[in-house]
């Protein structure tokens, strides 16, 4: 057959040699791929832990100086503060209690158990975000505004005032829902596009691997 | 023939191929390696969907290509940019003497940098067609029809020939 200078070019290289891949290639692939993702997994512990820990006195701080200068004390600020250091705890706790669960150095728990057992919690954990990550600053947040509008009400002349400032913190609380709904989609979105697939390589893998793992 | 032997053999046959389309998507040496384990877990997960209807060849490029596309997004954060010295060592050897195997290096080191300058359904085209996969072929395999793979083709082939006369002089 004729070629064309471009795949006389193609052709001239030697076909690389390649590499034996058997099973034992293939595991030492998916414990490379789950350290890889085990490391990811800490780093974003570890940051969203440190910055809930850094907001909770930045909160408080709030709280406590919204009283100075005679201004109204927003006590509410406090539950913000909590708030931060429920996420944080639930990390810290989440992690304590998978390990609990998954003892590395049980016998019986075999490698591809424990990477399912890693994603499942993730997958768990993500699908969950509504309920254990957004709410509780969520509703303190909504706290704080509710306290603040009260406020603001009370000090009004008129019922067009009064519309206007609930309509001021409604729009402003709103903000922080968006930013929480984007939060929300973006967790979803990663359940789906990267950690079900992964779950669904390693059970494969794991139901035609099985017996071949360290 | 069983799941273990298929895959064996299809790495036999296609290995090679295989590593010179991991050449084509990563630019550095430890993305390569990266990429290629990345294309043989994903043709041994794929053994299962394999019905033969396609040829084994046409699932082959079709996997390791589908593979690529999605690697590249994962490794959007790495540089888009090419070391010609990295690019030369690792091509395999060429050439029947040694100045014919320098000239012949350094055709390929242009030729690999011309493909990674391309966008990837581009690449794709001129990589399968480098190959000497028909028209027919390379549009299964990347979901395009046989005109607008001849037509795209056509004017891939003509710049990059141009390209290559440029240098040529």
């Amino acid at each position: 057959m004729t070629h064309d200078p471009l795949q006389e070019i193609w052709n001239n290289e030697e076909e690389p040699s390649t590499v034996k891949i058997d099973k034992e290639w293939l595991l030492n692939l998916v414990r490379k791929k789950q350290r890889d993702f085990n490391h990811a997994v800490l780093r974003r512990d570890i940051l969203e832990i440190g910055i809930h820990l850094l907001c909770a006195p930045i909160f408080v701080y709030y709280g406590i100086t919204s009283a100075k200068g005679g201004g109204q004390h927003v006590w509410t600020w406090y539950l913000v503060a909590v708030a931060c250091i429920w996420n944080a705890g639930f990390f810290v706790a989440n992690r304590l209690w998978w390990k609990k669960k998954t003892n590395p150095t049980a016998p019986s728990t075999s490698f591809l158990d424990r990477s399912m057992s890693e994603i499942e919690n993730q997958i768990w954990l993500l699908k969950n975000i509504l309920w254990w990550y957004l709410l509780p600053p969520g509703i303190a947040f909504l706290c704080v505004y509710l306290q603040r509008m009260m406020h603001k009400s009370g000090a009004v002349e008129n019922a067009d005032q009064l519309w206007e400032t609930r309509w001021d913190f409604a729009v402003s609380y709103l903000a922080i829902v968006v930013v929480f709904g984007l939060l929300y989609y973006i967790n979803q979105r990663y359940v789906r596009t990267e950690l079900e697939p992964r779950k669904r390589e390693l059970s494969e893998l794991r139901e035609n691997l099985i017996g071949e793992e360290i | 023939m069983d799941r273990d032997k298929l895959f064996k053999s299809w790495i036999d046959d296609y290995g090679g191929v295989i590593l010179k389309i991991v050449r084509a998507y990563a630019f550095h040496r430890h993305d390569e390696d990266d990429l290629f384990q990345e294309i043989a877990l994903q043709l041994w997960m794929s053994i299962p969907s394999f019905e033969g209807r396609s040829k084994p060849s046409t699932w082959i490029y079709k996997v390791a290509l589908n593979t690529a596309f999605v690697w590249k997004r994962k490794e959007g954060k790495h540089p888009k940019q090419t070391d010609a010295s990295e690019v030369e060592t690792e091509i395999g050897g060429v050439g029947p003497t040694p100045a014919k195997a320098a000239e012949d290096r350094e055709d390929l080191t242009w030729l690999y940098e011309s493909l990674r300058k391309l966008n990837k359904i581009d690449r794709s085209i001129v990589l399968l067609y480098l190959e000497d996969l028909s028209y027919r072929d390379t549009g299964e395999i990347l979901g395009l029809s046989e005109s607008n793979v001849g037509v795209r083709l056509n004017r891939l082939k003509s710049r990059l020939a141009e390209e290559y006369a440029r240098r040529a002089k």
